[in-house]
């Protein structure tokens, strides 16, 4: 092909452009500078016509999928627990699980949240005070879910309070938290919530003992 | 065919006008307001996995590297400045960590389904050329990959691009010239039906 040096500019910068003509993306400016050089530029016309056979080609062969956002934030806002919990694990300074580790406790993670109706998202988001209940994500989903909330008095030693949910089958799965409010789940089994509910509001020293939504 | 060889196709990428409202949910995410960053999340999920989809057929993966991706967003939301627009700045995170999960082949590819039922669309495509591009694909160097996929498929423009690639617009240049050079020379398919198509 003969060109002048501008004209061979114009080619070679017409030639760059066409992928931008091809998706629609160019300036008006290149739209019409591209436009005017391939009208008598046999080669740029080919090329042209082969990205836009290249373009067809790659938008029908799409992978549609069947990625379910809200499974994925579920497992994104796993991970977030991790990162900012990981005392909890009892390993501050532990490296990052594999992925597919981290993906296992993200299926995990579902059947915690299709069996508590999402409450681990509601704890987290809505009560600082009260950790998730991902924090025991190594028990059996049904002792980690909090199904008492409770206050004590501030004097209550720990033990103490230990020793009167013992007997009962409960366990402390957060707080407390600034306002004193400590989440409580059963240890063990399926429990009777609202004979445990009678049993620490009949203590002396059980300020407030509330179900949990739901529990 | 038609007489004009520049008559415009569909416009892939509608430009958004809603860049005002994403700024400010970036806003509340550098405040560290995590319902924020779920509705970008929200948002952006559906264009982020069709990226990512052009890479690998895994979900898991795709679901892993959208994920890496806003873990990012979130440390980074702080650093965004107005200048850029959000879908751009958003789509800058995940090309560096595409790069980086195909440069450690954490993005297996898969072969062609053969499912062209997008072709009803694009009959005049032939079964063949699809396969023989989705295979050429492969083998360019993952920055030519990106750059063909964030035109072709995304839609972007060339600032756009190297906006997103943190590069001179000359290298996307660059990088695309490379491509189609390579895809040229690995389908000689592609030239010859173009050529039928005249």
């Amino acid at each position: 092909m003969n060109m002048s040096g501008k004209g061979e500019l114009t080619h070679l910068h017409a030639w760059e452009l066409l992928p931008w003509i091809v998706n629609g993306r160019a300036s008006e400016a290149d739209e019409r500078l591209v436009g005017a050089h391939v009208r008598d530029c046999e080669q740029c016309r080919d090329e042209l016509a082969a990205q836009r056979r290249l373009h067809a080609a790659m938008t029908p062969h799409e992978h549609a999928g069947d990625l379910d956002i809200e499974r994925g934030l579920a497992r994104l806002w796993e991970r977030f627990d991790e990162a900012e919990a990981p005392a909890a694990r009892g390993a501050a300074s532990a490296p990052r699980r594999s992925r597919m580790a981290a993906l296992a406790a993200g299926l995990a993670v579902l059947a915690l949240l299709e069996a508590g109706g999402l409450a681990m998202l509601g704890i987290q988001h809505d009560d600082p005070g009260a950790p998730a209940n991902y924090r025991t994500l190594s028990e059996p989903a049904a002792a980690t879910r909090a199904t008492i909330r409770l206050v004590a008095d501030p004097a209550m030693p720990v033990g103490r309070l230990q020793a009167l949910l013992a007997p009962l089958h409960l366990q402390i799965v957060g707080g407390p938290g600034e306002n004193g409010v400590y989440s409580l789940a059963p240890s063990a089994g399926h429990a009777d919530v609202a004979a445990q509910l009678s049993a620490l509001r009949a203590a002396p020293q059980v300020r407030f003992a509330e179900p949990v939504g739901g529990a | 065919m038609s007489p004009d060889p520049i008559a415009k196709s569909s416009v892939p990428y509608a430009a958004r006008t809603v860049d005002a409202d994403d700024a400010a949910l970036l806003k509340r995410v550098s405040d560290g307001d995590k319902a924020a960053l779920a509705a970008l999340y929200r948002e952006y999920h559906r264009r982020l996995a069709r990226f990512l989809g052009r890479f690998t057929r895994r979900d898991d993966m795709i679901e892993e590297v959208i994920n890496d991706t806003f873990m990012i967003v979130w440390q980074k939301a702080g650093e965004f400045r107005n200048e850029a627009r959000v879908s751009t700045w958003l789509m800058g995170i995940a090309y560096r960590v595409t790069l980086k999960a195909l440069r450690q082949g954490g993005l297996p590819s898969a072969p062609p389904s053969h499912d062209h039922e997008g072709l009803t669309s694009e009959p005049f495509v032939a079964h063949e050329l699809i396969d023989w591009v989705t295979k050429g694909l492969t083998r360019l160097s993952p920055e030519q990959r990106a750059v063909m996929e964030l035109a072709y498929v995304m839609g972007h423009s060339l600032e756009e691009i190297a906006e997103i690639a943190d590069c001179p617009v000359s290298t996307v240049k660059a990088r695309m010239f490379h491509a189609r050079v390579k895809l040229r020379n690995l389908m000689p398919e592609l030239a010859g039906l173009a050529g039928d198509g005249l």
